[in-house]
């Protein structure tokens, strides 16, 4: 169980919390309640067994968890702010009458699009984007990305935690952007093309994102370790 | 809506001169970018400083203060102004950064506000 349960995070984990940052408007937020969800997976699914859908199940339950948190610990004005978040309408929402979760949890790649977008600001040096790409969208552990680039793991860490800290102190907005605010082609290619697979494009990016991380791992071409 | 510092740097051996071709085009440019950013309801406060030399930094050690003649930092780089806008996000404050840089010919660092 716990194998399968691991696999279950390296393919679902940036889904989820794409989502649930959409969701949720917080990083850190989105991130304890991913956490949190497969702590209770762990528990509960080798007694009632593995979900149909486990990434929507996952995605529910660190919704609900991270409301259960939003209402006993926050004071009154952040709650309003992440209410806010929460209701505002997306302008890329294909479908603004959705009231249903499980509705809004099946627009996923939208999400991961955004959350990759998010990741790779421009405002965060390359090392900053990589780093919480691999963090937050690849599923990886700061020890594996750690590992990978040959630093040591305080320093990914530390990394990840800094462009967290600067994308929330800036108010970062969560949306893909326009065409016209995209890097050129060459400045988009020669960043990507040293640490994603070359056949990755922007509108692609998203449903390639996981399939390119999972093929760097089983060739070890990334130097991932092999699980 | 949050709010942001956009300052400009100088080096320290930089001459405001008004009469220069340099000064007056960049004056120009820098209205034309006042003007959008109040007309786009951004604009909280903005403005040039005198250079550093006429700067002057106090320190106080419980009720004692201290003056020295000069700016704090002693570095090369020093402010030659400032804005102060209110936008919806990051993404709209570092847009208005890009046209300020290119107006007034020189760097431009953007901070967010501390929440108030």
């Amino acid at each position: 169980m716990a194998d399968h349960l691991a696999a279950v995070f390296r393919a679902e984990a940036g889904r989820c919390t794409a989502t649930l940052v959409r969701v949720m408007g917080d990083i850190d937020l989105a991130q304890d309640a991913i956490a949190e969800a497969f702590a209770i997976a762990a528990e509960r699914w080798p007694v009632t067994g593995v979900p149909p859908n486990p990434g929507g199940w996952i995605t529910t339950t660190a919704r609900n968890r991270a409301i259960d948190r939003l209402r006993r610990e926050s004071s009154r004005d952040s709650r309003h702010q992440a209410a806010h978040r929460l209701h505002d309408p997306d302008d890329t929402d294909p479908d603004p009458d959705l009231d249903d979760l499980d509705d809004f949890i099946d627009v996923i790649a939208d999400d991961q699009l955004r959350l990759m977008f998010l990741c790779c600001h421009p405002a965060l040096s390359p090392d900053a984007q990589v780093a919480l790409t691999l963090r937050l969208l690849g599923g990886l552990e700061t020890t594996e990305i750690a590992h990978a680039f040959v630093v040591p793991e305080p320093t990914i860490a530390q990394r990840v935690v800094r462009a967290k800290r600067k994308l929330r102190d800036n108010n970062a907005g969560y949306r893909i952007p326009r065409h016209a605010e995209l890097p050129t082609g060459s400045a988009l290619c020669s960043r990507r093309s040293s640490w994603c697979s070359p056949r990755a494009t922007p509108q692609a990016a998203g449903t390639n994102w996981s399939a390119s991380i999972s093929s760097a791992k089983r060739s070890g071409s990334v130097g991932f370790s092999s699980n | 809506m949050t709010q942001y510092l956009m300052s400009v740097w100088h080096d320290d051996d930089y001459v405001v001169d008004f009469t220069s071709d340099d000064m007056q085009r960049t004056v120009a440019q820098v209205d034309q970018f006042n003007q959008k950013l109040t007309d786009a309801g951004a604009w909280v406060f903005a403005g040039g400083l005198q250079p550093a030399t006429s700067a002057t930094v106090l320190r106080a050690s419980g009720s004692d203060v201290s003056m020295t003649d000069g700016p704090f930092a002693e570095t090369k780089e020093q402010m030659g102004g400032f804005w102060i806008i209110d936008v919806d996000d990051f993404d709209v404050a570092l847009a208005w950064a890009r046209q300020a840089a290119i107006a007034c010919e020189g760097p431009v660092e953007v901070r967010p506000f501390q929440d108030g």
